[in-house]
């Protein structure tokens, strides 16, 4: 990925980011602390949190395009990097308690799960869309 | 359609006329590949040849060189990847990343690629990766 469609997929990630975390926070204090209320500081926390977490993307800066295999490698390396990145800060700002198993547990299975439902819900995406243009390049091509 | 052929008198030089109300995609295709049986010159080293474009297979830009990829042999052009991009307007080839034209009657395969990218496998079994930018052109020549 070159550099400016890095930066413009780190800025769309940056929101989704943002949601993601909202969304999260929003399961884990209904679970763990319904009675929890939130400061400016803790919206600050959040951007903070969005910002940092888009900064393992860099990884996937190439000046030429990366070829599948390549992808997969840096996906890979992407995923933990991201979840102690978001691990560091979250105990850094005690919004887990790293001495609590169970808090951290829950709160990297979360992040788990969010990862993995966004990486299936893609790739069933492009497989679908793969699908379609097999379709129309197998019609296009026999017509003519 | 209906199809004239005159015969021409000594001397005059071949030439095709088309009477039409309009442009349409099918007539813009069938002067693609009217245009197709003008040949490329491409350089192997000292030799040169002269080469149509339906045996290439895609033309990629290294290290500010342009390359042909054909079945099974690769030759270079003093041609541009954009002026080779605006010869081969309306054919079969298609700007699929920011060094690549890819023939598309020569993509056996398209599979996703992670991120909204997709890796199209040729009929020689090579394999060219399709930038996510690049894919909304790629639909919409498939019609998508």
């Amino acid at each position: 990925m070159n550099i400016e469609n890095l930066l413009k997929t780190m800025f769309r990630s940056f929101f989704i980011i943002v949601t993601g975390i909202i969304a999260s926070m929003y399961v884990f204090c209904l679970v763990f602390n319904p009675d929890a209320s939130f400061s400016l500081h803790d919206i600050g926390g959040i951007l903070m949190m969005a910002f940092v977490s888009d900064l393992p993307y860099l990884l996937f800066y190439s000046g030429k395009e990366l070829s599948k295999k390549q992808m997969y490698i840096r996906k890979a390396i992407h995923l933990p990097v991201l979840l102690s990145v978001v691990l560091y800060f979250a105990c850094l700002w005690d919004w887990i308690n790293i001495s609590h198993t169970k808090e951290v547990l829950t709160f990297v299975l979360l992040f788990l799960f969010v990862y993995i439902m966004v990486f299936i819900t893609c790739k069933y995406q492009d497989k679908k869309l793969a699908d379609k243009l097999n379709h129309r390049l197998r019609e296009r091509y026999r017509s003519y | 359609m209906k199809i004239v052929i005159e015969e021409l008198h000594d001397g005059e030089e071949d030439q095709i006329i088309i009477k039409c109300r309009e442009m349409t995609d099918e007539l813009i295709h069938l002067l693609a590949m009217i245009k197709l049986h003008d040949a490329l010159i491409a350089y192997d080293g000292n030799n040169i040849h002269r080469l149509q474009p339906k045996e290439i297979y895609y033309i990629e830009v290294v290290d500010n060189k342009t390359f042909l990829y054909c079945k099974d042999k690769v030759l270079e052009s003093k041609q541009k990847l954009y002026e080779l991009e605006n010869l081969l307007l309306n054919s079969d080839f298609l700007r699929v990343s920011k060094s690549v034209l890819l023939n598309l009657r020569k993509v056996k395969t398209l599979s996703p690629a992670l991120s909204g990218r997709f890796e199209a496998t040729l009929a020689n079994n090579e394999k060219v990766i399709i930038s996510r930018q690049y894919v909304n052109d790629l639909k919409k020549i498939l019609g998508i």
